[in-house]
């Protein structure tokens, strides 16, 4: 990704394709993450995409480039809720997700538990939602995605931690019984 | 703890037709970028600081170079800008370094140069002259370090998604202290005070403006 990064920069349309194809669908799983909304989620990769273009000269060469195409995502997203000054649609009153960034609508098969931990995951707060995704869905190391939400490692640690405790206490009545 | 996935991967194809805009409006603008480095971004701005210290230096009357007051400002001045200024700026996102480290480190060298220029008013022998204002000096501090301010801002602008008020307080508070070494040169001033408030004023005010512009400037 960072070798066509650098291509991308020197003009190589190819290097382009390649690092859309790479980066387009972590970037837009991660906005949807955050807005849970897919017509939202369209136009914030748009503009992702858009500023990654007109800064790309400003771009370190040999810096990994997921963290800062996802910072670039994150703060199109945090300008556009400030711009549009309303809060993140959450869930509807009969708990329905608007969206979901797994893929299930797309043809994945879905379980109960797969249901169930989207479920959960809807209702973490929104740092320990964000802290799971860049971590276990998005594997940055821990370092990553401090950087890319803009706190300490530690504080993404205990976030992490957190939000698998609050998964774990919903999930509990999940659990297969031991043997 | 990379590699470590336990829950479904979040990777999401976009829309076909969002792709197909992205694509569209990055072929229609897309051209070779030359870019800067790194280290090309810090030795010019770095160089651009000097060089505003410089002019300031040979501007100044004959009387304040003769007791070596102003090649000494000049000297420890240049010493500090190259040890904190090469070494903070543009590193925000790069491994090892937190924030809250750059921001300390960055901030030691302007409070130590204000320690060491406040002790050496009772050393170095008073330029002529009337002592001026803190206002005035404060004023003439902010109007010199505009300059090495806009280049830094230049050469930094859509660097930095990470933190670019940081960036930005760390731009301003550079040139900031260009502005505040090249003022300590000619200031006639000996009140400890005067330098602590006044010049330190004019690094506080570049730290500042830069943190507000930080964001619209500095961010991708």
């Amino acid at each position: 990704m960072d070798h066509a990064m650098q291509r991308y920069v020197d003009g190589d349309l190819a290097a382009f394709d390649e690092l859309y194809a790479s980066l387009a669908p972590r970037i837009y799983g991660y906005l949807l993450q955050l807005v849970r909304d897919r017509a939202h989620a369209d136009d914030l990769l748009q503009v992702t995409f858009m500023k990654l273009h007109s800064a790309r000269g400003a771009w370190a060469r040999g810096a990994p480039v997921l963290p800062w195409a996802l910072r670039i995502a994150r703060n199109a997203a945090y300008d556009d809720f400030r711009s549009r000054n309303k809060a993140r649609v959450v869930l509807t009153t009969t708990g329905v997700v608007p969206d979901r960034a797994d893929g299930a609508d797309d043809g994945e098969p879905a379980g109960p538990l797969v249901d169930a931990l989207h479920e959960s995951m809807a209702h973490l707060p929104q740092a320990y939602r964000e802290a799971l995704t860049l971590t276990k869905q998005l594997d940055l190391s821990m370092r990553e995605a401090a950087t890319v939400a803009g706190t300490t490692e530690t504080a993404m640690k205990l976030r992490v931690h957190r939000a698998y405790k609050q998964l774990r206490d919903d999930l509990g009545h999940l659990r297969r019984p031991q043997t | 703890m990379r590699g470590q996935r336990s829950l479904p991967p979040l990777a999401v194809d976009p829309p076909a037709d969002v792709t197909a805009r992205i694509r569209a409006n990055v072929e229609r603008s897309l051209c070779p970028v030359r870019g800067r480095s790194l280290l090309a971004r810090r030795v010019f701005g770095f160089g651009a600081m000097i060089a505003t210290l410089g002019v300031i230096y040979f501007i100044l009357p004959e009387a304040a170079h003769q007791s070596g007051h102003a090649r000494d400002v000049f000297l420890t001045g240049v010493a500090f800008l190259a040890a904190g200024s090469l070494w903070s700026l543009g590193r925000t996102g790069s491994a090892g370094v937190s924030i809250g480290a750059r921001a300390a480190f960055a901030s030691a060298p302007p409070v130590v140069f204000l320690l060491i220029a406040v002790l050496s008013t009772t050393v170095f022998p008073q330029a002529s002259g009337v002592a001026r204002t803190g206002l005035g000096c404060f004023k003439n501090g902010v109007v010199i370090a505009l300059v090495p301010m806009a280049i830094l801002l230049f050469l930094w602008r859509r660097s930095d998604p990470f933190a670019p008020r940081l960036t930005g307080a760390l731009v301003g508070g550079w040139a900031g202290l260009a502005g505040a070494v090249a003022l300590a040169m000619a200031c006639p001033s000996q009140s400890a005070l005067h330098v602590l408030v006044a010049h330190g004023a004019a690094v506080a005010a570049g730290a500042l403006a830069g943190a507000l512009v930080g964001r619209r400037l500095l961010a991708p």
